[in-house]
């Protein structure tokens, strides 16, 4: 997982993901310009990344564009979510699953990862 | 493809016998102890007597002097670990932590903290050995108790360690080494609409899980560098992968075997001998085995973690919560990682509630490093809120159970922690709990009745599976997860199903970690779930080349085949007039028509359904002894669908009963010094069949839809309702409410005899 984290931010800085803004991406419907997967951090810990907004709309259709895009726009919340964060999609929890689909109208949660005994 | 329809199922949903039932039964099952090898070393481990102290010195001279001894290893036989963490059975570990927990380095940290091992040529000359080894303590203040540790002049266990999770970051290092806090809503507007509150402190022990089998394993180095490693754990890929992290080995040179196991429960989700075993192979050249004995498991393995529970209920006098608040102190032992996150998710998660606040505290003191137990963290924070739950029904005059029911969580509920529920089977334990006849029975005096709730998250993850056809027309079907809970028997009856073939035809083994591809531990409940969704996968990809077979036979187009019951079929008039060929009749042809019949399968499984669980208790109260008998347990639990009913039923069951030694007995009881006192079954009190009715479980279908047959985890949630179970019960019927755990008769005796009023509703 070590190894992948560095590609964040090399992405970040590249900016080669992410080349339309938000709400432009190539081929979208204008409703789908309208709506956008809600991000929500359940946890007071990765506020620190944000400067303590909680909620906020991502252009991203998985998981890890959803992770690169937070990582662009709040450093080290990418790593943070990749090491340490499970992700619950519309009530379902998503555990190291990048590929994990989000609809335009996704509820995402992001809270600590599960373990079990 | 699913099958989901219950009707139309063969296999999934009887009860065969397990496929390792008569080798446990007879004894022919090889366990973690049981392994010998040519040439075999014996291990023991010399641990700390004291409960925090720093190492002067270790002289080992004498005890590598004796003859027999082959070799002696302390910390300076293992390479200096960088902090890095890994997502492990509990939670996070970091990997130096681990490493210092097999082997002290600088300090001990607890009592029974390992400090050097020898290998010898007998059990006796190790022993000597360790008497020999002279090891120069500092001794230095300890700490045991979870709220003594979080005070600012408390001893430090690590300089090194600042609290996570506070800002302005601290100064200065703590025994706090995490505080999380979960919002919802405005907790202030919560009280304000409230018409009643009740506040409450709750607080448990540490307890162990308790597996009959102490760890053990056999670990053979060769001078060529391959390793060996035959143990007993939860999981052969992860002793592979931490013992090549801690030694600094390639993964590709150590093949773990999984020995059978006696229980693990998330105890056996670390490591603690294997890398000692390795070590001192390597250095001797020669296999070495170590197993503990019992004092050991309790001195040196993790138990789980034991806290403080604040909890805050505010609601209307219909009996709506409308605010609740949670605070969390959990005991993580020597090393920080303590569940306080599920701690803290799971304590409201059956409820609906606007307006929630929840702050956790991970908290390491001069107590074995804790490990994961059923479901961790959850039946911590559940005792609490189920138990104020409880008080806050009597404070409202409104029946416990419907209580539950009017603030039941739903489907689309929003969760404390934060998600939207979907597909949630909560409601419908309440349901079938009422329906269970259970409340109806009337109770005599002195007896009473409990009920409680209880949540736990279930987890997928990575798992393998590979489905083989032999040339007789039988299956194999391997899987990289050690079998604790009858998951043998699940995986052949979900490729029997699959390839329409009866369940004695399947036999599953589990693989070495050369012999399969990866599968994350068993834990998390996740095996049926995620390894089942692998085998079916992969007996699909079967069938699917079988009807290809049959095409190849018949000389048609695959898309032409249908699969039923074991054999290939035309598809319609259109495809021909053909015989149908057995899958016993491919796989006798399976050479001609291209090769062996086979398929792997590796997949990171997601879509874990929750699980729900809600149990009704009754007891009886020896007011003169304090003693708690239990007379009837009735234990309900959303299963998704039930793969093996009688292993689901034995998992219910062995939870109810781990949940009651929690509530009544199970304790460790430390000396002035820091010293564990009662490392043993005598003197640790964990339930007999004795000691229990038989525990009614009931279960409750909600089919998982992200499971090809609806499955959800099942191993877990038992243990989350019986401690505040059994507590409303015991208040029920002594009019004593018990907050501190374990309810054992000495402390309820005195409870008794203080005669306080306190129950809420006084």
């Amino acid at each position: 997982m070590a190894g992948l984290v560095p590609a964040i931010h090399e992405r970040r800085r590249a900016v080669v993901r992410f080349p339309w803004m938000p709400g432009t991406r190539p081929g979208m419907t204008d409703e789908a310009k309208q709506r956008m997967p809600r991000i929500v951090l359940s946890g007071i810990a990765a506020r620190r990344f944000t400067g303590g907004e909680s909620e906020f709309d991502v252009e991203a259709d998985t998981v890890r564009r959803m992770m690169v895009e937070l990582d662009r726009r709040f450093p080290g919340l990418g790593r943070q979510i990749d090491e340490g964060m499970a992700v619950a999609i519309d009530g379902e929890i998503y555990q190291d699953a990048y590929l994990a689909p989000l609809k335009p109208d996704s509820e995402v949660v992001l809270i600590p990862k599960i373990g079990g005994g | 493809m699913t099958y989901l329809e219950k009707s139309a199922l063969k296999v999934v949903g009887t009860r065969p016998v397990r496929p390792d039932g008569v080798d446990k039964v007879i004894g022919r099952a090889a366990f973690g102890a049981d392994m010998v090898m040519p040439g075999m070393l014996w291990g023991k481990v010399k641990r700390s007597p004291h409960a925090h102290a720093r190492i002067v010195a270790i002289d080992t001279s004498k005890a590598e002097a004796l003859p027999g001894v082959k070799a002696v290893i302390t910390t300076a036989d293992f390479p200096a670990i960088a902090s890095e963490e890994a997502f492990v059975g509990e939670g996070p570990m970091n990997f130096r932590d681990l490493s210092y927990n097999c082997m002290a380095r600088g300090k001990v940290l607890y009592d029974g903290h390992a400090v050097a091992a020898v290998a010898a040529t007998s059990p006796a000359i190790a022993e000597e050995a360790l008497d020999l080894i002279e090891v120069k303590y500092e001794v230095l203040p300890h700490v045991i108790d979870v709220e003594d540790a979080m005070k600012p002049e408390a001893p430090l266990l690590h300089d090194d360690l600042f609290t996570q999770g506070v800002d302005p970051k601290p100064g200065k290092p703590s025994n706090v080494a995490k505080r999380i806090t979960f919002v919802k809503g405005d907790i202030a507007s919560g009280w304000r609409e409230a018409e009643v509150t009740i506040e409450r402190r709750y607080t448990s022990q540490p307890v162990h899980q308790g597996y009959i089998e102490p760890h053990a394993c056999v670990v053979s180095a060769g001078s060529d560098g391959q390793c060996t490693i035959w143990s007993t754990s939860q999981g052969q890929f992860m002793v592979r992968a931490y013992c090549a992290k801690l030694l600094g080995i390639d993964i590709a040179d150590i093949r773990a075997i999984p020995a059978e196991i006696g229980g693990g429960f998330g105890g056996k989700t670390l490591v603690y001998l294997e890398p000692l075993a390795l070590a001192m192979s390597k250095k001797s050249g020669r296999p070495v085995k170590i197993v503990m004995s019992r004092e050991e498991v309790f001195r040196g393995t993790g138990p789980a973690a034991g806290g403080v529970y604040e909890v805050k209920l505010g609601a209307k006098r219909d009996g709506r919560i409308v605010a609740a608040e949670l605070v969390v102190k959990l005991q993580a032992g020597a090393f920080p990682g303590s569940p306080v996150g599920p701690a803290c998710m799971c304590g409201f998660a059956m409820y609906d509630i606007p307006h929630v606040n929840i702050v956790g505290y991970d908290v390491v003191s001069n107590r074995p490093k804790v490990a994961a137990y059923r479901a961790p963290g959850a039946p911590n924070s559940t005792f609490g809120t189920e138990s104020c739950m409880d008080e806050l029904a009597r404070e409202l005059k409104i029946d416990p159970m419907r209580l539950r029911e009017i603030n039941a969580a739903k489907d689309g509920t929003k969760a404390a922690h934060g998600p939207t529920w979907a597909n949630i089977g909560y409601a419908q334990t309440l349901e079938a709990a009422r329906a269970s006849g259970h409340l109806d029975i009337p109770l005599g005096p002195n007896q009473g009745r409990g009920v409680a709730s209880g949540f736990w998250f279930n987890i997928g993850g990575e798992s393998s599976a590979a489905v083989h056809i032999n040339e007789d027309g039988t299956a194999t079907v391997v899987e990289g997860n050690p079998d604790i809970g009858g998951t043998r028997a699940a995986m052949a009856m979900m490729a029997a199903e699959v390839l329409g073939i009866e369940y004695d035809r399947v036999r599953p083994i589990v693989a070495d970690t050369a012999s399969i591809g990866f599968s994350f531990l068993t834990g998390g409940s996740r095996v049926t779930f995620a390894t089942g969704m692998a085998v079916t996968q992969a007996a699909e990809k079967v069938v699917l080349d079988m009807k290809k077979r049959a095409a190849m036979i018949w000389d048609i187009s695959p898309e032409a085949v249908d699969w039923k019951d074991g054999k290939a079929y035309p598809a319609g008039p259109n495809a021909g007039s053909f015989e149908p060929l057995s899958l016993q009749e491919i796989a006798l042809k399976a050479g001609r028509t291209g090769g062996p019949i086979s398929a792997e399968v590796s997949i990171n499984a997601q879509g874990a359904g929750a699980g729900w669980a809600t149990h009704i208790c009754d007891v009886e109260v020896d007011r003169e002894t304090g003693f708690v008998k239990i007379l009837r347990y009735t234990a309900v639990q959303d299963v998704g669908r039930a793969i093996h009913p009688a292993y689901v039923e034995g998992q219910i069951q062995g939870g109810v009963t781990q949940g009651v030694g929690w509530a009544l007995n199970e304790e460790y009881i430390y000396d002035k010094d820091g010293r564990l006192e009662n490392p043993g079954f005598l003197d640790y009190r964990i339930p007999v069949a004795s000691d229990l009715p038989m525990i009614d479980a009931i279960m409750v279908e909600v089919p998982n839809p992200r499971h090809p047959f609806g499955a959800k985890g099942v191993g877990e949630v038992p243990i989350v309702p019986p401690m505040a179970a059994v507590a409303n019960a015991i208040a029920d019927a002594s009019g004593v409410r018990m907050r501190d755990l374990p309810m054992s008769p000495p402390k309820l005796r005195a409870a008794l005899d203080a005669e306080t009023p306190l129950l809420a509703a006084e």
